[in-house]
């Protein structure tokens, strides 16, 4: 009896899987939210503003207006680890209770000035999802430092943790 | 004519206790008995645990399938699979997902859909563990694509091994034994 399970289990395993390929591919075609079958992830498209326009700034051009005194960071990540250390000067504005933060640090934040936000990992999207946010709230010149916190560290930039802050 | 069928028919050659004839694995045929009530105990689990485990594939499936985008970012930040192959899984895996909780809940290829299951879940838990220990701190996209939720802790992995144990028992119940169907229940009680 096994042998004969064994068996129905080697032809309706791809067999469900080959289904589910059937049903998948002709739905996302036709849906109106499809996406690409194979999707661009790279840097340039993933930090993008609902444009399409990439956000992304170079460490190179993030340190200049670091020392030009010329850039308000902001760090997307949760308190704890802003607490932990940080980009020199940045504010505190975790994604996930982005509502409470906000309001706290609103009038520190000009309109005109150029804002960077980062958080931690290649893959981290808070720092996206914020710049998004901030754009949506009419700050104009956002931009998203990709991996802000070690690409930061690793250039020896100066950092702080949250006893230093001002 | 095997030994167990002719113990079938001699035991009982009237057909009262038509409840064990899918009953392969007790050989004792004493309606009635601490034995019978196990059978039914055992056999009113292992459909329950297979509704269950249907139930929760539905729902795993459901809201992938609404928002593809969403679930697309979701196994991106898993940074396990190659980008070229993030879509095509966040097309395919919800549809697979649904298709298997369609299976489990009816009954319907259960050897495939319980061993593709268990291979999912261990998949599932292997790439939130790898994470984990990796220190990537990624959102998990298992039952919702809403990622504000929190960060995957060990909890979700706690979840998904119970959920894997879940589906090992019915696989196994399923490749092993003949387990008894639901009706036969009803069908006992009438006789």
């Amino acid at each position: 009896m096994f042998q004969e399970k064994l068996k129905q289990t080697l032809w309706q395993s791809p067999l469900l899987i080959v289904m589910a390929i059937l049903i998948a591919l002709p739905v996302n075609h036709w849906r109106e939210d499809s996406i690409a079958l194979v999707g661009d992830w790279s840097e340039e498209a993933r930090f993008s503003d609902s444009a399409g326009q990439s956000m992304v700034i170079g460490l190179e051009d993030a340190g200049r207006l670091f020392e030009q005194d010329e850039v308000t960071f902001l760090d997307a990540r949760p308190q704890h680890q802003y607490a932990e250390g940080h980009i020199q000067s940045a504010l505190c504005l975790p994604w996930q209770e982005v509502d409470h933060y906000f309001m706290e640090i609103a009038d520190r934040l000009e309109p005109s000035r150029t804002i960077i936000t980062y958080c931690d990992g290649e893959a981290c999207d808070l720092s996206h999802e914020l710049a998004l946010f901030l754009k949506e709230m009419g700050f104009e010149d956002v931009r998203v430092l990709v991996n802000g916190w070690t690409v930061w560290l690793q250039a020896g930039l100066p950092v702080q943790t949250e006893e230093q802050t001002p | 004519m095997s030994n167990e069928e002719s113990l079938k028919k001699t035991a009982h050659p009237e057909g009262s206790c038509a409840y064990h004839e899918n009953l392969e694995r007790i050989k004792v045929h004493d309606c009635g008995s601490h034995h019978h009530r196990a059978l039914i105990q055992e056999t009113i689990l292992f459909h329950s645990m297979r509704i269950f485990l249907g139930v929760v594939f539905l729902f795993a499936g459901y809201d992938k399938i609404l928002h593809p985008q969403a679930f697309a970012q979701a196994v991106y930040n898993y940074q396990i699979l190659p980008d070229a192959a993030v879509n095509l899984a966040a097309l395919v895996l919800p549809w697979l997902e649904l298709l298997l909780g369609m299976c489990l809940l009816a009954g319907f290829w259960l050897p495939g859909a319980t061993v593709l299951s268990s291979g999912l879940l261990t998949v599932f838990i292997g790439a939130l563990l790898f994470n984990q220990i990796r220190g990537l701190d990624i959102y998990c996209g298992c039952f919702s694509t809403e990622t504000t939720e929190g960060p995957a802790g060990l909890w979700i992995v706690g979840r998904d091994i119970i959920f894997l144990a879940i589906s090992v028992y019915v696989m196994l119940i399923i490749l092993l034994t003949r387990p008894a169907k639901i009706k036969d229940l009803f069908r006992k009680a009438n006789t």
